[in-house]
């Protein structure tokens, strides 16, 4: 069975570290890739009839810049009733699919502590290799 | 122990934090005496600026910059914006670009309505605290809302390069025009959307809605031919029938303190735009099947119950998707996706149908085709002043004897009904800075 690594984020700032630790995990056998533009519910659609998913998002969980968190489905708290029409986040979006029942049997979370800056290269790219490290350990 | 009625018991409810509803909003209710003494639906979205914003830039940049505003309607923004600014440059696109611009609109109105109904306003008649309590019970109503959505998202990205804020609107037409391949992959999938949008018609119209008769005005587009999203003139069920270049003359925006959304009034009334107001004044406009499938809810139209507006973004869904597949099977890439823009000095005036109802943008630009000064209208702070008459007129039909839960619930639903999108409306505020200099 594959397993599918999302790339959650949009274009402005840190938001894009999703994306970047995605695009620039080196091939591995079995692992497929896909990046996301604030998906919404639409994170739902992306994950059905997977097996196994591995969402990489930038977060902010209080921690300095750079932090790499390993998080599963369990650890999330859903806000439950702040489905809006614009702003059905990752959590949300993870919520609501649980509640339907169409998740993948097995769903990892990778969040990126972002800061309001760029955080200088070292750290990212540290950030980075710890993320990609993480995967490998998931699926291995 | 209260010593009145509990109809004639002091009310104090607030409701802190609107759920479902786009932005920061709030709801405070005052009744003594069986009575409502003080409503207000408060606007605390912190004022946005973006006409400010678009001071001194130039066409260029207009429709990505409005697009930015909302997330859940940028379409309307940058259809209003480029009418707005072809106007005032003289320039008429094509009929290509008038039609993909009306399939485009066809996916917003799609991808919008269906999370509305879904997701948003369904657990309200179902009997759910939210999407996700209902979505253990109802997956099937989840799954078609998502479906639609994500449908009404991949037509918005065929035209628009992606869904969210898209960047393939410029003034004169489009970037880019798709290929023919896709054009017919994306029409591909909509045969079993429309069967779809056509069951839920039936199925939003036999839900148990209130029963809740109001007297308002109802204002929307009407065009010669078609159901309005795009293009048509600003009417009333009260005689109005201007164009887009008239409104300021008509209506008037104003502040309330409680409020950082301008209020709007017609002739010195609340009215109301959106899905109900469009449905009731252009019956005549569906096309065949969508008006067989409105009739066939044994439902009177035109309503006077907002309660109705489920119900008719239900028919809208249907009626866009139909058009999306009707524009779909006509298209056909072009080479000239858009008209070269010639800036001149000038003004102009756009007014489309966004999914909550009008949105009207006016802009002055400079000879080289730099805003001077720009005005937007968004839909739901037209509906601001009629959400708040609603709410008074609804609470006290529903009985103020009910406990406040009841009384916070219903109000909730009122309001939900405008699927307001608060965001958007608090781009007003007019700020005055006093230096003490005086």
């Amino acid at each position: 069975m594959g397993v599918l690594v999302i790339g959650i984020g949009s274009p402005f700032g840190e938001d894009t570290l999703g994306w970047e630790a995605v695009e620039t995990l080196p091939p591995i056998s079995g692992v497929n890739t896909l990046t996301l533009d604030r998906p919404g519910a639409g994170l739902i659609e992306a994950m059905k009839e997977q097996h196994s998913v591995i969402l990489v998002d930038a977060m902010d969980a209080g921690g300095p810049p750079g932090a790499v968190h390993a998080l599963s489905m369990d650890d999330l708290v859903h806000p439950d009733t702040t489905v809006s029409s614009h702003n059905l986040g990752v959590v949300g979006a993870l919520a609501l699919g649980k509640a339907m029942g169409v998740l993948p049997p097995t769903v990892h979370i990778i969040g990126i502590q972002m800061g309001s800056t760029p955080m200088p290269d070292e750290i990212r790219k540290s950030a980075l290799a710890r993320i990609h490290q993480q995967i490998r350990d998931w699926i291995s | 122990m209260s010593e009145h009625a509990p109809h004639m018991r002091d009310i104090r409810i607030e409701v802190p934090v609107l759920a479902r509803v786009e932005g920061e909003g709030a709801l405070e209710l005052r009744a003594r005496e069986g009575r409502i003494e003080e409503l207000r639906l408060r606007i605390f979205e912190p004022p946005r600026y973006f006409e400010k914003f678009l001071e001194a830039r130039s066409w260029r940049e207009v429709p990505d910059t409005v697009a930015r505003i909302c997330g859940i309607c940028p379409v309307a923004y940058q259809m209003s914006a480029v009418q707005a600014l072809e106007q005032a440059f003289g320039l008429t696109p094509s009929e290509w670009v008038i039609r993909n611009r009306r399939l485009m609109y066809c996916g917003e109105w799609i991808q919008s309505h269906a999370l509305h109904v879904h997701l948003l306003a369904l657990p309200d008649f179902l009997g759910y605290d939210n999407a996700i309590a209902m979505a253990q019970d109802h997956p099937e109503a989840v799954h078609r809302g998502l479906a639609l959505q994500k449908l009404g998202n991949d037509l918005i990205r065929f035209l628009g390069g992606r869904s969210v804020h898209p960047v393939g609107v410029r003034v004169g037409g489009f970037h880019h025009a798709p290929s023919l391949e896709d054009a017919r992959a994306l029409g591909d999938r909509l045969d079993q959307a429309v069967d779809d949008a056509e069951a839920l018609v039936g199925f939003t119209a036999g839900l148990d809605l209130p029963v809740d008769e109001q007297s308002f005005t109802n204002v929307a587009l009407r065009h010669d031919d078609d159901y309005p999203m795009y293009a048509g003139r600003i009417v009333s069920d009260q005689g109005l029938d201007i164009s887009a270049d008239d409104y300021a003359d008509h209506f008037v925006e104003s502040h309330v303190p409680h409020s950082t959304a301008l209020y709007s009034h017609l002739d010195g009334q609340p009215y109301l735009v959106g899905p109900l107001a469009r449905l009731n004044l252009n019956l005549d406009r569906l096309s065949p099947r969508t008006r067989a499938a409105l009739d066939a809810t044994g439902l009177n139209w035109p309503s006077r119950n907002m309660f109705h507006s489920l119900v008719a973004r239900a028919v809208e869904l249907l009626e866009a998707l139909q058009e999306a597949r009707r524009l779909l099977e006509a298209y056909a890439p072009t080479d000239t996706p858009y008209a070269q823009v010639e800036p001149r000095a000038g003004e102009g005036f756009g007014a489309t149908e966004a999914p909550r109802g009008i949105l009207w943008h006016h802009y002055r630009v400079d000879d080289e085709g730099k805003v001077v000064t720009a005005r937007i209208v968004p839909p739901t702070s037209q509906n601001q002043a009629r959400m708040e008459e609603d709410l008074r007129q609804s609470l006290e039909a529903f009985g103020l004897h009910h406990d406040d839960d009841s009384l916070r619930l219903r109000g909730e639903m009122v309001i939900r009904n405008y699927d307001p999108c608060i965001s958007c409306a608090t781009h007003f505020l007019k700020v005055r800075v006093d230096r003490g200099e005086g």
